[in-house]
C-alpha cells in the first residue's frame, strides 16, 4: 500500500500528516517546555494545592510581577504551564468564559465545565489552519459545590481529564512517576499532607533545595475563602515543617 | 483570541418592527370592510406557587378566553420545564406554551453538558434575559417553581424580564383575587394538605371572583421525592344537574277539539335514481 505523500504543510499548519499525526499539535507540547519550569497539582480530602516554581532569571526583574498562578472565579484557580504570553491569553479567556457563564445561568461555572470549554476552544485550534494551538498547559483548582475539592488539566490537544494528582512542565514524567508511588488509592490527606507532597514531589524531582522565594503555592479548601495564593511566610512555614521530617 | 477583546458579548434580537406602519394601514383598510384582524388568545388566568415545607406547590385554573368567549374550558397551564421545575403561564397563550418550551430545551442541553440536575435560578436567569430582549412584546407571564440542590424555589417573571422571588405568588387576571387568600393564611413551612387546600382556595377565589379565570383547580406538586400533577383537583364550578324534567308526558295538555282535513295527493311523475354504492 503506497504512502501518500503530503505536499509538506503538514508540519507548518494543522492539517494531518499522512501518518495521521498533527505536527503542529506535538510541536506545541514540546512548546510547554521552552519555560524550563514544572508544576504540580494534587487533591486532598479536602483541599487542592497546585505548587510551580518561581524563577526570576534577572536581577532586575521585579519578582512580585512573575507568576504562573492564577485566579479565574472565586472558587477556581489555575496554575499554568508553558509559554506565558500564551499562558496570560488562556487564562483571560478562561476568566471571561466563567464570567459569562455566571451572567448566563445565575450560577457559578463548575470546575469540570470550565475545564471542558477551554478544552474544546484548544481544539478548535487544532483544526483551524490558520490560527496555532496554544503552547501552554492549564492546571484547574477548584472548590465544586457538589463534589467537593476538583483537580482538572487540560491541553494544546484539546484533551482534558479530572486528577487525584498531576504534573506538567519539563519534569512531567519524572514527577508523575513519583505521585503515581505516593497516591494511595483512597484520598484522604490533610491539608499538610498535601502541600508537603506537592513540595517535596518538585524538589525530589528537580533536585532543588527551595528557598519561600523559589516556589508559587496556590490552595483551596472547603474550610477557607476560596482560591489563595500563599505569601513567602506561610510556604516557609511549609518548608520548614517538610525539612524537620527529613 | 479575538473574543476576549469584546466585552461580554450581548445577543441582539427582538423583534423586527419593520413592518408596522404598513400593518397599521393595512388593517385601517381593512376595518373600513368590517374585518377584524384577528386577536391573539389570552388565558386570562389565576396562577399561584407557595413554597411548603417539603418543596412547592403550583396551582392554575383551567380557562382559556379569547376577548368575551371562553376559548378553552380545559387548558393545561402548569408546563414541564425540567424533571424536578415546573413552570405556570398566564398572558397570551402561545406566548406562555412557546416559551416555556424553549426553556424546557435549553435546561435539557443544559443538563446533557454539564452532567447535573437544573438549576431553577439558571432557568429564572434564561428566562428573564429573553424576555428582556424582546422587550415586553412576548406577552407571558410566569412563575416557574421547583426543587433542586439548593431547595425548593419559587420566581414570578414579568413580561419585561423582571422577577421576584417570594415564599407564594399569584399571577394572571385572577392574581388580586388569589393573593388576597395568601395574605391571610399563608404560613411557612406549611404540611401537603394544608399547604395544598390553601392554594385550592386561592385559585377557586380567582375562578369566582375573575372573569377570566375559571373551570378547574390544577395543582402541581413537587418534592425532593418527586412530581405530582393532579389535573383536575378541584372542579368548583361544574354544571349543576337539574332538579325538575322539563320532558311532558302525553295527555299533560288536554284536546278540546279535533278535526280531521284529508289531502288528496295525485301522483304526476314518478322516477328512479339508482344510487352509486361507491
Amino acid at each position: 500500500m503506497s504512502r501518500g505523500s503530503s505536499a509538506g504543510f503538514d508540519r507548518h499548519i494543522t492539517i494531518f500528516s499522512p501518518e495521521g499525526r498533527l505536527y503542529q499539535v506535538e510541536y506545541a507540547f514540546k512548546a510547554i517546555n521552552q519555560g524550563g519550569l514544572t508544576s504540580v497539582a494534587i487533591r486532598g480530602k479536602d483541599c487542592v494545592v497546585a505548587v510551580t516554581q518561581k524563577k526570576v532569571p534577572d536581577k532586575l526583574l521585579d519578582a512580585m510581577t512573575v507568576t504562573h498562578l492564577y485566579k479565574i472565579t472565586e472558587n477556581i484557580g489555575c496554575v499554568m504551564t508553558g509559554m506565558t504570553a500564551d499562558s496570560r491569553s488562556q487564562v483571560q479567556r478562561a476568566r471571561y468564559e466563567a464570567a459569562n457563564w455566571m451572567y448566563k445561568y445565575g450560577y457559578e461555572i463548575p470546575v469540570d465545565m470550565l475545564c471542558k470549554r477551554m478544552a474544546d476552544i484548544s481544539q478548535v485550534y487544532t483544526q483551524n489552519a490558520e490560527m496555532r494551538p496554544l503552547g501552554c498547559c492549564m492546571i484547574f483548582v477548584g472548590l465544586d459545590e457538589e463534589l467537593g475539592p476538583q483537580l482538572y488539566k487540560c491541553d494544546p490537544a484539546g484533551y482534558f481529564c479530572g486528577f487525584k494528582a498531576t504534573a506538567a512542565g519539563v519534569k512531567q514524567t519524572e514527577a508523575t512517576s513519583y505521585l503515581e508511588k505516593k497516591v494511595k488509592k483512597k484520598l484522604d490527606w490533610t491539608y499538610e499532607q498535601t502541600i508537603e507532597t506537592a513540595i517535596s514531589c518538585l524538589a525530589t524531582v528537580l533536585s532543588i533545595d527551595f528557598k519561600p522565594s523559589e516556589l508559587e503555592v496556590g490552595i483551596i479548601t472547603t474550610k477557607g475563602s476560596g482560591f489563595k495564593i500563599l505569601s513567602e511566610n506561610e510556604i516557609d512555614v511549609h518548608l520548614v515543617a517538610l525539612s524537620e521530617r527529613e | 483570541m479575538l473574543h476576549t477583546l469584546k466585552p461580554c458579548e450581548i445577543q441582539t434580537g427582538g423583534f423586527c418592527f419593520e413592518n408596522t406602519r404598513r400593518n397599521a394601514v393595512l388593517e385601517s383598510s381593512l376595518s373600513e370592510s368590517g374585518y377584524k384582524a384577528p386577536g391573539a388568545r389570552k388565558t386570562g388566568t389565576t396562577i399561584a406557587g407557595i413554597v411548603f415545607k417539603d418543596g412547592v406547590i403550583l396551582g392554575a385554573d383551567t380557562r382559556a378566553t379569547d376577548d368575551m368567549v371562553v376559548a378553552d374550558k380545559n387548558c393545561m397551564k402548569i408546563h414541564y420545564i425540567a424533571p424536578n421545575i415546573y413552570c405556570c403561564g398566564a398572558g397570551v397563550a402561545a406566548d406562555a406554551d412557546v416559551t416555556t418550551q424553549i426553556m424546557s430545551s435549553n435546561v435539557e442541553l443544559h443538563m446533557l453538558n454539564t452532567g447535573r440536575p437544573a438549576l431553577v435560578t439558571m432557568v429564572t436567569r434564561q428566562l428573564k434575559q429573553m424576555l428582556f430582549r424582546y422587550q415586553g412584546q412576548i406577552g407571558a407571564s410566569l412563575i416557574v417553581g421547583g426543587v433542586d440542590v439548593t431547595g425548593p424555589q419559587l420566581y414570578s417573571v414579568y413580561p419585561h424580564g423582571s422577577y421576584d422571588k417570594l415564599p407564594f405568588l399569584t399571577m394572571g387576571s385572577g392574581a388580586a383575587a388569589a393573593v388576597s387568600v395568601f395574605e391571610d393564611r399563608f404560613k411557612p413551612n406549611m404540611e401537603l394538605e394544608e399547604a395544598k387546600q390553601l392554594v385550592r382556595e386561592a385559585i377557586t377565589a380567582g375562578i369566582f371572583c375573575d372573569l377570566g379565570s375559571g373551570s378547574n383547580v390544577d395543582l402541581c406538586i413537587i418534592t425532593e421525592a418527586g412530581v405530582e400533577m393532579l389535573r383536575g383537583y378541584d372542579k368548583p364550578a361544574m354544571k349543576g344537574k337539574r332538579e325538575g324534567q322539563y320532558r311532558y308526558k302525553p295527555g299533560t295538555t288536554a284536546v278540546l277539539t279535533k278535526t280531521v282535513t284529508p289531502f288528496p295527493l295525485v301522483v304526476v311523475d314518478e322516477s328512479v335514481q339508482i344510487m352509486d354504492p361507491e
